[in-house]
C-alpha cells in the first residue's frame, strides 16, 4: 500500500482522502485499529507532524477515534462510515458531471458509455 | 576527564610515528656504535703496524676511543637532528592533520563536551611527552653504547667514563641538565617555544594570510621576550648565573601562559573549520 | 527552539551572512535551502560555535552557546568528523568516553539498520557508507537539536532512501532537526519548515504545509517566486 502525494495540496488533507477511500473500499473496517502516526509517517515517508495533523483532523470528523494511550480506531458508527462512502462517490460524480458537461456531452450518450466501460473495467480486473 | 582522555587519543595517534623514529634513532646509534667499536680497532691496528709503535705509545699519542667522542660523533649528532625535526615537523602537523586530513576531525574536537582549552593543553602535553620519550630513549642509548664499546673494544683502547661525566659534555648538557634551574630553564624555554608554535597556527587557522604575518610577528617578539633577560646589560652583569635562569624561567612562564591564554581565545572566538 | 537573529559575518570582504535571521523549533524539521555558496553551511557553523560572526545573536532555548551544549546540539557536518583508521566500534568508543549523552543502543539500532558493522574501519567504506557512519554517530547523541549539511549531497538512491526514512523515524522524534540542501525533492514531503536563503540572507520563510493550504504552493513553486528563475 503505497500512496504517491502531491506537493500543491496539503498532504494532511491528502492522508484524510486515502483513509475515506480505504474505508469505502472496506480495507478498513469498523473499529479497526490503524497505524501509529510514526508507523504511518515511516510507511509514507512524510512528515510525522502532518499525520499527527491529518489524525486529528479525522478525530474531528469522527472518522477515528483514540481511547487514552492505545492505538487510534476507525470508528464504530456505521452511520459515519456510510457517509464517508457516500461523499466520496459523491464527489467522483460531481468531477465527472463536471468534466463531461464541459464538452457538451449528452446524458443518454454518457450513460451508455458508462455502462459499456464499467462492465469492461470490472472483467480486466 | 576530558583532558587526559585527549591526552590519551593524542598519545595514541603519535605512537606510530613515534616508534618508527625511535627504531631509526636506536638503530643508527648502536650500528654507529658497533662500526665505530670495530673500525677503532683496524684504525689503532693499522697505526701501530704503520708506525711500529705499542699500544702504549699508541694510547699516549692517539689516546683511547671515549664515549663523548662517539656521542659527538655525525652518526650520533644526525640521528638527534633526525629526532628534533620530527619534533618540530609534528608540532605543526599535531593541528594540522585535524583540518587537512582525510577526515576534519577538527570538527569533533571543537564539539567535544568540554573546554577548547583541553584541546590546546592536550597537544602541548602529547608535544612534551613526545620529547622526555626522545629523551628517556637517548639515556636508555647512552648506556647501550657504553656497553657496546665496552664489550667489543679490547680494555687499554675504550676508556670508561662516568656516565655523569660524559653527560656534562655540551650537546649532551642540553638533552640532561645537570642543575635543575638549568633543567627547568631549558623544559621552561621548550615549552615556552611550543606554546608561541601553536599559538601562531591558531592565528593562521584563524584569520588566514594575515594571520600568518600576525603568527610570524608573534613568534620573533616572543623569541626576544624569551631571551630578553640576556640581552639586558643591567641583568646580564649585576645578577649571579642561577638568578639569570630564575629570571628566564620566569619569563618563560609569563610567554607560555600569554600564549595559552591568546590560544584559548583563538579557539573559543576566532576559530574557523 | 534555535534562533539566529540579525547575524552577519564577512569572509575576505565578501559578505557571507547578511543580517539572516529565523527560528528552527524543536520537534520540527526546519529546511535552509539555497545554492551552493548561499550561506548555508556558513550559518550552521556559526550555531555550532565552529566559525565567528561578526555581529548578531544565536541562541539555543534563550542561552547562547558553551562547551556544555554540545551535550544539547549536535552537528552533522558534509564530511567524515570521526578518525578514518577507526573502525566503527573504536569511533563508538570514542564518542561514549567523551559524550554523555551518547545512546549505544541507539548506535547499534542505525547500524544494523545501515547494514554496517563494528568490525568495519571507516576508511575502507564506500562514500555512502562513511556518510551513514558520520550520520550515525551524530543521531545516537540523545540531543535535542540536531543540525545536518546536506546529508544527501553524492549518496546513491537507494542511501538516500535510508537516510530519508530516518526523517520519520523515532530517531528524530521530538527534535529540533535543521537540515541544509539543495535538492529540495528528497526531502519535500519530511519537512515543517522551509527558509529560503541566498547571498546570505533569509529571503523566505515558510511552513509548508500552510503554503500548500492556503496558498495551494508547493516549496518548488514558492521557490520560483522567489528566486525568479
Amino acid at each position: 500500500m503505497n500512496v504517491k502525494f502531491n506537493s500543491r495540496d496539503p498532504v494532511y488533507l491528502q492522508v484524510v482522502q486515502h483513509f475515506k477511500q480505504q474505508i469505502a473500499k472496506g480495507t478498513y473496517v469498523a473499529g479497526q485499529e490503524i497505524p501509529s502516526r510514526r508507523e504511518l509517517a515511516q510507511q509514507f515517508q512524510i512528515n510525522p507532524n502532518t499525520v499527527q495533523r491529518a489524525y486529528k483532523e479525522m478525530e474531528e470528523q469522527q472518522l477515528i477515534y483514540t481511547d487514552g494511550n492505545l492505538p487510534s480506531c476507525i470508528t464504530k458508527d456505521e452511520h459515519v462510515l456510510h457517509n464517508v462512502r457516500h461523499e466520496l462517490i459523491q464527489e467522483a460524480v460531481q468531477t465527472f458531471i463536471q468534466s463531461v458537461k464541459s464538452i457538451n456531452a449528452p446524458l443518454p450518450e454518457v450513460v451508455a458509455l458508462i455502462e459499456q466501460h464499467y462492465e469492461e473495467e470490472d472483467s480486466h480486473d | 576527564m576530558n583532558y587526559v582522555k585527549l591526552v590519551n587519543f593524542e598519545v595514541q595517534r603519535f605512537f606510530k610515528l613515534f616508534s618508527v623514529v625511535a627504531l631509526i634513532i636506536a638503530l643508527m646509534q648502536i650500528g654507529g656504535a658497533i662500526y665505530r667499536a670495530s673500525t677503532f680497532e683496524t684504525y689503532a691496528e693499522t697505526i701501530m703496524r704503520q708506525q711500529q709503535i705499542d699500544l702504549a705509545t699508541f694510547l699516549q699519542q692517539y689516546g683511547p676511543l671515549t664515549l663523548p667522542q662517539f656521542l659527538t660523533s655525525s652518526i650520533v649528532e644526525l640521528s638527534i637532528m633526525l629526532g628534533i625535526v620530527v619534533i618540530v615537523i609534528y608540532t605543526f602537523f599535531i593541528w594540522y592533520r585535524d583540518w587537512l586530513g582525510k577526515s576534519s576531525f577538527i570538527y569533533r574536537l571543537l564539539m567535544l563536551p568540554s573546554t577548547r582549552l583541553h584541546i590546546f593543553t592536550a597537544k602541548l602535553t602529547t608535544i612534551i611527552l613526545f620529547v622526555l620519550g626522545l629523551i628517556s630513549l637517548q639515556r636508555i642509548l647512552i648506556t647501550i653504547n657504553d656497553v657496546i664499546m665496552y664489550n667489543v673494544l679490547p680494555a687499554p683502547l675504550y676508556e670508561r667514563e662516568n656516565i655523569a661525566y660524559v653527560y656534562s659534555h655540551d650537546v649532551l648538557a642540553i638533552l640532561m641538565p645537570h642543575t635543575w634551574v638549568e633543567g627547568l630553564f631549558i623544559y621552561g624555554f621548550g615549552i615556552a617555544a611550543v606554546t608561541v608554535i601553536f599559538t601562531a597556527i591558531l592565528c593562521e587557522r584563524s584569520f588566514g594570510l594575515i594571520g600568518i604575518v600576525a603568527g610570524i610577528v608573534y613568534s620573533v617578539a616572543m623569541l626576544v621576550v624569551l631571551l630578553s633577560p640576556t640581552m639586558i646589560p643591567a641583568l646580564t652583569m649585576m645578577l649571579y648565573p642561577h638568578e639569570q635562569y630564575m629570571c628566564l624561567i620566569a619569563v618563560a612562564v609569563l610567554v607560555a601562559l600569554v600564549s595559552s591564554t591568546i590560544s584559548y581565545y583563538l579557539l573559543t572566538r576566532k576559530m574557523t573549520v | 527552539m534555535i534562533e539566529v537573529k540579525n547575524v552577519s559575518k564577512t569572509f575576505r570582504r565578501k559578505h557571507v551572512l547578511q543580517n539572516m535571521s529565523f527560528t528552527a523549533n524543536k520537534g520540527e524539521i526546519t529546511c535552509l535551502i539555497g545554492v551552493n555558496g548561499a550561506g548555508k553551511t556558513t550559518v550552521m557553523k556559526a550555531i555550532m560555535g565552529l566559525t565567528p560572526i561578526h555581529s548578531g545573536d544565536i541562541r539555543i532555548d534563550g542561552e547562547t552557546l558553551t562547551s556544555a551544549s554540545y551535550e544539547k546540539i549536535a552537528y552533522i557536518p558534509d564530511r567524515l568528523s570521526m578518525m578514518p583508521s577507526y573502525t566503527i566500534a573504536e569511533a563508538f568508543e570514542f564518542m561514549r568516553s567523551f559524550y554523555t549523552v551518547w545512546n549505544e543502543a541507539r548506535a547499534l539500532e542505525l547500524l544494523a539498520f545501515f547494514q554496517l558493522s563494528l568490525d568495519q574501519k571507516i576508511e575502507t567504506l564506500s562514500k555512502g557508507n562513511t556518510a551513514k557512519v558520520n550520520l550515525l554517530l551524530g543521531l545516537a547523541l540523545d540531543v535535542d537539536y540536531l543540525l545536518m549539511d546536506e546529508p544527501f549531497s553524492g549518496i546513491d538512491l537507494f542511501s538516500r532512501e535510508q537516510i530519508a526514512s530516518v526523517f520519520t523515524s523515532h530517531l528524530i522524534e521530538n527534535r529540533g532537526v535543521l537540515i541544509t540542501t539543495h535538492e529540495i525533492q528528497d526531502i519535500e514531503m519530511l519537512i515543517d519548515k522551509a527558509i529560503l536563503i541566498d547571498d546570505g540572507a533569509v529571503l523566505h520563510e515558510m511552513n509548508v504545509e500552510e503554503t500548500r493550504e492556503m496558498e495551494g504552493k508547493s516549496i518548488v513553486d514558492v521557490m520560483r517566486e522567489v528566486y525568479g528563475r
